[in-house]
C-alpha cells in the first residue's frame, strides 16, 4: 500500500543552527520524487525527519491523512536504503533481506516464500548464503534494496544510494532502481547530488539549496524553465551573460554589451519594463554564424571533439568566457583564434532579474508555488 | 649490494628474537615440561599427573578454580557489556568522572581489591561491625567463595568495559537506525544486533578475564581461606613454606599452561567464525533516556563504579590513618607515607626505573615483531606471531618462579604482586 507524503511548515535546527526552516512540499502516491541540492543544504536532514530518525522541531508530516511526527521510526512502515549500506555485517545476504519480516509476527513459510521473492526480484539469489563482505558494492546495494522492499513498506526512502559505486556501475543501477520501483509502484523520497542522475531517474524532483526548496517539477521543466538562477546554474550548464532588457511599445528584447540584441516574445507582464537582467543560455542554445551582422562577436579558444556533439571554448570582447556545444558537421572543425559570431534560439534560454531569484518569462512551472504554474 | 645488507639486517633481527623466545619462553616451557615427567626416581614418569588427578585435595583445586573463573567470566560479561552500552549508548550524567574512575578501577593492583573488601566486609570490618553494633545482623561470610568471586568481577569488569566500550565505538549507527527501521529496537536490538556486533571483542574480553581469573592468585591467597585453588596451588608448590615438590609443580604448571592453551585456542577459533569488519562513518550517538529508564542507567551505572571504586577510596583513607605497629589507630596524618617512603627508598625508585626500561624494551621489540609479521610475511614470521602468544598462555605464577630465578626457588617470599600482563 503506498502513500503520499505531505510536509506542512517542516522545521530543524541543530542546537543554534538553523538548517531547514519552513519547508513544505507534497509527494504523489507511487512518485518517483528526488531531493536534489548541493552537499549540505539538508537533504540528508529532510529524509531522516521523514524516516523519524531526526526529531521534528516544527511542521508536521502526513502519510495520506496520517499524521506521523509522533510515530516511532520501526511503526512508520517505511523502507529505508542507507549512504553506507549499513548492512549487517554478521548476517548473511539471505538473514539481511529476511531481517525486518522476521521482526514482524508472520508464518514462517510466508517469509521464506517473500524473502525468496525479493532475492530473485533484486537478481541476488545466488549470493544468499554469502557473507555481506564478500559481495561487491553493486550487489550490496541489492541486498539492502531487497530488505527494505521485502517488508512491503508505504514509503521507499533513499539517501545517495550510488554514490559509493563506481561511474559504470552508478548508471547501471540507476535503471535498476526506476524498474524496481516501477515494478513495485511504491512511493520513493530519493536523494541524491548528482543533478545527472537526478534527471535519468525521477519523476520529479525538488532541488534545494540552504534549506529551502528553489523548485520542484519534471526534469524537463526545471531544466527547460528554471524557476531561477540557481536552479539553472545547478541542472546541467549554462553560460550566465548580462543584459538589459529595453521595452519598447509592448516588444521586448535583451541588449548585450556588444549591442547584440535578442527579441523575447514570451516575457511576463509583470516584468515588461527596461531593467538589468541575467541570460542563462546552454552551450547548445547558442547558434554559431560567420556573419559579421548577425551575433554576439567571439574569439575561438579551443575546440574538442566528442564524436556526436563538438564542444568549443569562446572569448567575449569582455574576456568572458562561453561553453558552445554544436552538433559535429561534416565540414572542418572552427581553427582556435577565429572570429565567430554567436544568436541563440530564443524560445529555450532562460532570462532572470538582476538578483537571479525569479525567472522573467513564462512557462515557469513550480509545484513548489503553485500560484505560478502555468 | 643495498638488497643484500637488507637481508642481513633483518635476518639479524629474526635471529635475535628466536634467541629471545628460546631463552624466556621456549627453554622454561621445555624445562617445565621435562621436569614433570620426571619420575621421584629419576625416570620418566607421569606419576605427578596422576597423583595430581587421583588425589583429591589436588583435583579439588582445579575444580574450584573453573567454578571461580567460569563465574567471574560470566559475571563481568554481563555487568560490562550491560555498563558499556549503558555508557556509550545514553547520556550519563557525569560520564567523564565516570570514564576516569573506570580507568583507575582497571589499573589498580590485582590483591588490593580483596585486601580493601576484607577491611570493609571481613568478619572485623568496618561495615560488618557497624551493622552488628547498628541492628545486631551478621553479614554474611565473605570469606571463600564468594569474597573471591566479588574481588575479582569488580577488579576485572573494568576490563569488559573498555573493550565493549571500543567496539561499541566502531558500529556506525545507522546500523542501529536500520535495525530501528526494520522494526527491531529496545532489548530486542540489543540481542539481536549489538551484541552480535560485538561477539569478537566479548570473545576476546573474556578470554582475556577468563585467562586472568584463572592465573591470579593474590586474591584467593587474601580472601579464599579454605577454599583452596589453582594458582595459590601453583605458588604453594614452588614457593610455599611446607616444603617444595619440584616436579609436582611442574605438573601442576603444564595442567595451567594446558587449559590456558585450550581457551586461547577455542577463543580464536571462535572469534575467526565471528569475525568481520566494520568501520563507523558515523558512530553512535548517545540518546537521551526517559523516565524509570533513565533512572535505573543512572542507579546501575553509579552503583556498579562506586563499588568498584570503594577498595580504592577505602584504601587512601587507610593511607591517611595513623598507624600503631599493624594496627590502625585515631587520627590522620601523613605518618604512613614518610614511613612507607623510608623503607622503601629503594622499592619506589626500582618501581619506576624498571617499569621504565621494561617499557622500552616492550615497544621496540613489538614494534620489530609488528613490522616482521606485517611486512615480511613468511613462514618464519608466522612462526614468531603464534610464538608472541605464548606469553599469554603461560600463567603468571607458572612463569614467574622459571624466568626470574634459578632451577631451585628459594623459600624467601616472593614480591607481593603477580607480574602484569
Ligand atoms: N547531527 C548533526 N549535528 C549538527 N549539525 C548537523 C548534523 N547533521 C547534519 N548537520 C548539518 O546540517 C546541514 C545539512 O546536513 P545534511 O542534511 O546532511 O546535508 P546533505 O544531506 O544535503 O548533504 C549541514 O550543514 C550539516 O553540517
Ligand atoms: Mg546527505
Amino acid at each position: 500500500m503506498s502513500v503520499s507524503i505531505k510536509i506542512k511548515n517542516a522545521a530543524k535546527s541543530y542546537g543554534a543552527a538553523t538548517i531547514i526552516s519552513d519547508l513544505s512540499l507534497e509527494i504523489r502516491e507511487g512518485e518517483f520524487f528526488t531531493l536534489l541540492g548541493p552537499s549540505g543544504c539538508g537533504k540528508t536532514t529532510l529524509l531522516r525527519m521523514i524516516a523519524g530518525f531526526n526529531t521534528i522541531e516544527g511542521g508536521e508530516f502526513y502519510f495520506n491523512d496520517r499524521l506521523i511526527n509522533m510515530i516511532d521510526p520501526a511503526k512508520r512502515n517505511i523502507g529505508m536504503v542507507f549512504q553506507n549500506y549499513a548492512i549487517f555485517p554478521h548476517l548473511s545476504v539471505k538473514q539481511n533481506v529476511a531481517f525486518g519480516l522476521k521482526n514482524r509476527k508472520g508464518p514462517r513459510a510466508l517469509i521464506e516464500s517473500e524473502t525468496q521473492k525479493f532475492l530473485e526480484l533484486m537478481k541476488i539469489d545466488e549470493y544468499k548464503d554469502r557473507m555481506p563482505s564478500k559481495l561487491s558494492g553493486g550487489q550490496q546495494q541489492r541486498v539492502v534494496l531487497a530488505r527494505a522492499l521485502v517488508i512491503q513498506p508505504d514509503v521507499l526512502l533513499m539517501d545517495e544510494p550510488l554514490s559509493n559505486l563506481d561511474a559504470k556501475l552508478r548508471v547501471e543501477m540507476r535503471f535498476a532502481i526506476k524498474e524496481i520501483q516501477n515494478r513495485v509502484g511504491i512511493t520513493t523520497v530519493y536523494v541524491t547530488h548528482d543533478q545527472e542522475e537526478a534527471m535519468a531517474i525521477s519523476d520529479r524532483i525538488a532541488v534545494m539549496r540552504d534549506g529551502s526548496i528553489q523548485q520542484i517539477g519534471k526534469p524537463k521543466d526545471l531544466y527547460q524553465r528554471p524557476a531561477n538562477l540557481f536552479v539553472s546554474a545547478f541542472i546541467g550548464r549554462t553560460n550566465l551573460l548580462g543584459a538589459t532588457l529595453v521595452v519598447d511599445g509592448g516588444e521586448a528584447l535583451q541588449r548585450f554589451s556588444e549591442g547584440f540584441e535578442v527579441g523575447l516574445a514570451n516575457v511576463k507582464d509583470e516584468f515588461m519594463r527596461g531593467q538589468e537582467v541575467i541570460a542563462s543560455i546552454r552551450p547548445e542554445e547558442f547558434v554559431i554564424s560567420m556573419d559579421p551582422n548577425a551575433g554576439l562577436r567571439t574569439v575561438v579558444d579551443g575546440s574538442v571533439f566528442l564524436g556526436l556533439n563538438t564542444h568549443y571554448l569562446v572569448r567575449r570582447d569582455s574576456a568572458q568566457q562561453l561553453e558552445i556545444i554544436q552538433e559535429s558537421r561534416i565540414d572542418e572543425i572552427i581553427p582556435g583564434n577565429s572570429v565567430i559570431y554567436l544568436t541563440v534560439k530564443p524560445e529555450k534560454i532562460s532570462v532572470f532579474t538582476e538578483d537571479g531569484s525569479r525567472n522573467i518569462l513564462e512557462g515557469v512551472r513550480n509545484d513548489n508555488e503553485p500560484s505560478e504554474g502555468a | 649490494m643495498a638488497r643484500t645488507r637488507t637481508f642481513d639486517v633483518w635476518t639479524a633481527m629474526y635471529v635475535a628474537i628466536f634467541a629471545a623466545y628460546a631463552v624466556f619462553l621456549l627453554y622454561p616451557m621445555y624445562s617445565i615440561l621435562r621436569n614433570s615427567v620426571v619420575g621421584e626416581n629419576g625416570g620418566f614418569s607421569l606419576e605427578w599427573f596422576v597423583k595430581f588427578f587421583s588425589a583429591k585435595y589436588y583435583s579439588q583445586t582445579l575444580v574450584h578454580s573453573f567454578n571461580v573463573t567460569i563465574w567471574t567470566t560470566a559475571l563481568t560479561l554481563v555487568i560490562g557489556v550491560l555498563l558499556s552500552y549503558f555508557y556509550n549508548m545514553y547520556e550519563i550524567m557525569g560520564k567523564t568522572l565516570f570514564q576516569v574512575l573506570i580507568l583507575l578501577c582497571s589499573m589498580s593492583a590485582p590483591f588490593i581489591g580483596a585486601y580493601a573488601w576484607i577491611q570493609l566486609l571481613g568478619r572485623a570490618g568496618v561495615v560488618t561491625t557497624f551493622i552488628k553494633s547498628a541492628t545486631g545482623i551478621t553479614v554474611p561470610n565473605i570469606y571463600g567463595f564468594n569474597g573471591i568471586l566479588l574481588a575479582l568481577t569488580l577488579q576485572l569488569f573494568p576490563l569488559v568495559f573498555l573493550y565493549v566500550s571500543g567496539a561499541l565505538k566502531n558500529i556506525d549507527n545507522s546500523l542501529l537506525e536500520a535495525s530501528d527501521n526494520l522494526g527491531c529496537s529496545g532489548i530486542k536490538r540489543f540481542f539481536k544486533v549489538v551484541i552480535p556486533l560485538c561477539m569478537p571483542t566479548i570473545l576476546a574480553a573474556s578470554l582475556l578475564v577468563f585467562v586472568r581469573a584463572f592465573a591470579d592468585f593474590g586474591t584467593p591467597l587474601f580472601i579464599g581461606e579454605g577454599y583452596r585453588v589453582f594458582p595459590v596451588e601453583i605458588y604453594t608448590q614452588f614457593l610455599g613454606e611446607t616444603g617444595t615438590n619440584f616436579s609436582f609443580a611442574a605438573a601442576i604448571s603444564v595442567i595451567a599452561i594446558v587449559i590456558t592453551a585450550v581457551f586461547s585456542l577455542a577463543q580464536r577459533v571462535l572469534s575467526k567464525r565471528f569475525a568481520f569488519t566494520m568501520n563507523a562513518l558515523h558512530p553512535i550517538e548517545r540518546k537521551r533516556a526517559k523516565g524509570p529508564f533513565k533512572v535505573f542507567i543512572h542507579f546501575y551505572t553509579y552503583f556498579v563504579v562506586g563499588l568498584a571504586f570503594l577498595p580504592q577510596v577505602y584504601i587512601v583513607y587507610q593511607s591517611f590513618q595513623n598507624t600503631s605497629g599493624k594496627l590502625f589507630k585515631r587520627g590522620y596524618s601523613l605518618s604512613s607515607y614518610q614511613t612507607a617512603l623510608k623503607r622503601m627508598s629503594d622499592a619506589i625508585p626500582n618501581t619506576f626505573v624498571i617499569g621504565g626500561i621494561a617499557l622500552v624494551a616492550v615497544v621496540l621489540i613489538a614494534i620489530i615483531i609488528a613490522y616482521l609479521v606485517v611486512r615480511r610475511s613468511t613462514i618464519i614470521t608466522s612462526t614468531i606471531d603464534t610464538m608472541s602468544m605464548l606469553p599469554y598462555i603461560i600463567p603468571g605464577s607458572v612463569r614467574w618462579p622459571y624466568c626470574s630465578r634459578s632451577r631451585l626457588p628459594s623459600r624467601k617470599p616472593p614480591s607481593a604482586s603477580e607480574p602484569r600482563r
